[in-house]
């Protein structure tokens, strides 16, 4: 019987009753939880400049400004507890942070560990009118480290907007859909990881940052700056002498990356041969004269041991039959007379085609060299390495090659999982069925992972320089955004790599540090196209070698040892042993330049 | 006594969600804001369900107006189950997530919810809160 603490309800009671009279009346109470789960909506209506990032509260224009903070833990207002600053830090493609201070009566006793996982809200909002008005999120998480001096009175938190275990909690066909241009693949990534690992893999692959909203939304940021900036500031929002610029060193600037990426793979290989062989024609002798002469007959079994015995598969034969009717021998009056019983087992010649199956282990090289002509031609060659191999998967080369001719000389009917098309004359080759993490594709998908690595690689490299300013506390600013500053004697424009809000309640002071990821060679916005990414193709299966014709040779003359022999042309060398074929590629990486003009 | 089932922000049920917060403009010209809260409870090996015909019942997701305070309509808010939902979602309406939510994060269900205000003064409003009907709590 379900029994809710609260309200009502109907309980079925079966009484057993015994002989003897004594009733029993089992009860079962299972007492569950009960209630409901709420979520409270807080909407912010706000006049369009603040959201749009034009005003601020914590700068109010001519007029002094009235900011506060306003802090929920586990929705609670304990705005009224924090003192000192509170520090909010958000960093692309890393866990936003919160540090703040609450003041805890003295004497009060708490279990500061039952602090650790509790959700931390922050706003800021305009407080002139004593409550909030215009209020915008600056933080949403959980305590992450609560930290507490005995009898100071005071309790530190350090919050974590939870990033790494909101990623982990995703399904990897999740983290597919936030990264929907990431590319993956075994053979250049584990794939035993967890989510947290799959989606960094993922990421590695894409010039993109995935982060968590102020409100705790999952997004992803392209590193690029939009083309017209979300936010754009002047000498009148930026504070005096904030204004900084941090050039990368060219060491860091990575232009090119050697990438170099071995697949080896076994192939299947048939040698196709045509063998013919008439003895009237090779003698010039007719058949009669044959006859008179003494000499033999080919036997037909014999044809098919010499070719077998060379190593070679009959694939088809088709015989020169003796005579079916009486033939005159010359110069006599004798005839010779056929016969049926025995001439069926004989012939004047054949055409045969043969082959000889082998498997050969091929390895492709691909030296792929990712580069962006327009950082080496500015800074001249910046060069890294990378490597990556894959093996094809298949079985047992010897016992590919044994099945291959057992099937061939008929000695079983199962067919091989491969066979090289027989082409007369050439030797040719057949691709094998190998598994699905290591076959063409397999290849090509690690190949086209390696190629956009190494193009966010030198992408990456190419956004090292910073400008760095601070301004009156704008929480719209967000590393999701492009942001422009004209201030200091410094042009810019570019993404937010980090941004850091301070706002102390002692000193009233909200200030907004933001640092723009600057991409720039020439300073002035040029767009760098780049190639498609796409896997180089590799060597192809068909016919390669042109084969020498076999030699045959037939002792059938009178009172010779009738002993039919067959010598085919050797394997050459280069088709039997391990082909290793290096295949050279170029990748232009493509680079979006921002904006960076700096006045002396 | 309460039970287990609560709001998160995440699909993974690793972080509680408090308040589902929004950003609209006094002029009602901000576009909508969609947000998603993940209704679910993380420790699995139980079930949820209406308490007034546990498995019978839908557990729905209403909106509830408060009335107090600055105010703006339970209109101002739609609720579906997936993004794509939204658009045809009756402003105000209550969600029906069906009878049983399982425990554990393959349980959880998705609670898509759009904000969009009409014109309407600058201000912090609090009025509105998503509730599920009363659940019951049982082991599976």
């Amino acid at each position: 019987m379900t029994f809710p603490l609260a309200g009502s309800a109907l309980a079925d009671v079966d009484a057993i009753s015994s002989r003897v009279g004594q009733a029993f009346l089992p009860v079962k109470i299972s007492v569950v939880g009960y209630g409901a789960a709420q979520l409270p909506v807080r909407v912010s209506v706000v006049v369009p400049a603040i959201s749009e990032g034009g005003s601020t509260v914590a700068d109010a224009g001519t007029l002094g400004a009235v900011w506060g903070a306003v802090v929920r833990i586990d929705g609670a207002d304990v705005t009224s507890s924090v003192v000192g600053e509170i520090v909010v830090e958000a960093e692309e493609g890393a866990a936003r942070i919160a540090d703040l201070t609450l003041h805890i009566a003295s004497g009060t006793t708490i279990a500061v560990t039952s602090w650790i996982g509790r959700a931390v809200s922050i706003l800021i909002a305009d407080m002139i009118s004593g409550t909030p008005l215009n209020a915008l999120p600056l933080f949403n998480g959980v305590v992450d480290l609560p930290t507490i001096m005995p009898r100071s009175g005071l309790l530190s938190l350090r919050c974590t907007d939870n990033r790494q275990s909101v990623i982990s909690g995703l399904t990897k066909a999740q983290i597919d859909a936030l990264i929907p241009d990431g590319r993956y693949s075994s053979a250049v990534f584990d794939p035993g990881v967890g989510s947290l690992m799959y989606a960094n893999d993922r990421l590695s692959t894409v010039p993109a940052a995935l982060d968590l909203s102020p409100t705790g939304a999952l997004r992803l940021t392209q590193w690029a700056a939009k083309p017209v900036a979300d936010l754009s500031f002047d000498d009148s929002q930026v504070l005096d002498e904030s204004m900084a610029v941090d050039i990368a060193e060219r060491s860091q600037m990575i232009n090119r990356v050697d990438l170099t990426f071995g697949y080896r793979f076994p192939r299947v290989k048939a040698e196709g041969y045509e063998v013919n062989y008439n003895f009237l024609e090779l003698n010039h002798m007719g058949f009669g004269d044959w006859v008179k002469a003494g000499n033999s007959f080919i036997q037909r079994a014999a044809v098919v041991a010499a070719l077998e015995n060379s190593g070679g598969s009959v694939v088809s034969i088709t015989y020169i039959p003796l005579p079916t009717k009486a033939q005159k021998i010359p110069g006599t009056d004798g005839f010779w007379l056929p016969s049926p019983a025995t001439d069926g087992q004989l012939c004047l010649g054949f055409s045969a085609a043969v082959s000889f199956d082998y498997a050969q282990t091929t390895k492709e090289e691909h030296q792929i060299t990712v580069y962006n002509a327009a950082s080496i031609a500015a800074l001249g060659t910046v060069a890294t390495t990378m490597t990556g191999a894959l093996e094809g998967v298949y079985d047992d080369t010897v016992a590919v090659e044994q099945s291959i001719l057992l099937y061939r000389q008929h000695v079983t009917q199962i067919p091989p999982k491969n066979l090289a098309p027989v082409v007369v004359g050439f030797t040719n080759s057949a691709n094998t069925t190998l598994t699905a993490d290591s076959d063409r594709a397999a290849a090509n998908a690690a190949m086209e992972a390696l190629i956009a690595i190494a193009d966010v690689k030198i992408a990456e490299a190419h956004r090292q320089h910073r400008v760095s300013f601070d301004l009156p506390c704008s929480p719209v600013i967000d590393v999701d955004k492009t942001v422009s500053v004209v201030a200091d004697g410094v042009t810019a424009k570019g993404k937010v790599r980090r941004v850091k809000h301070r706002l102390d309640t002692d000193s009233g002071l909200a200030v907004s540090s933001v640092e723009l990821a600057i991409c720039s060679l020439t300073g002035t916005g040029l767009t760098h196209a780049g190639d498609a990414t796409v896997a180089p193709a590799g060597t192809e299966e068909g016919t390669s070698n042109e084969l020498d014709a076999p030699i045959v040779t037939w002792n059938g003359l009178y009172l010779q040892d009738n002993v039919l022999t067959v010598v085919f042309p050797g394997v050459v060398e280069a088709e039997r042993q391990n082909a290793q074929t290096i295949i050279e590629t170029m990748h232009a990486a493509p680079l979006v330049e921002d904006i960076l003009e700096i006045e002396t | 006594m309460s039970n287990s089932l609560a709001f998160f922000s995440d699909s993974g049920l690793t972080t509680p969600m408090t308040q589902l917060f929004a950003v609209q403009t006094n002029d009602g010209s901000a576009a909508a804001v969609d947000a998603v809260a993940y209704l679910g409870s993380p420790v699995s090996g139980t079930a949820f369900s209406a308490s007034s015909a546990p498995g019978v019942d839908p557990i729905m997701v209403s909106i509830v107006d408060a009335l107090t305070g600055l105010q703006i309509p339970s209109s101002s808010l739609r609720l579906a189950t997936s993004n794509g939902g939204l658009s045809g979602a009756t402003p105000g309406a209550a969600l029906n997530v069906g009878t049983v939510i399982n425990a554990g994060t393959a349980g959880a269900v998705a609670v898509h919810v759009r904000v969009d205000t009409a014109a309407t003064a600058a201000g912090l409003y609090q009025n509105l809160t998503l509730a599920t009907v009363n659940t019951v709590e049982e082991g599976v």
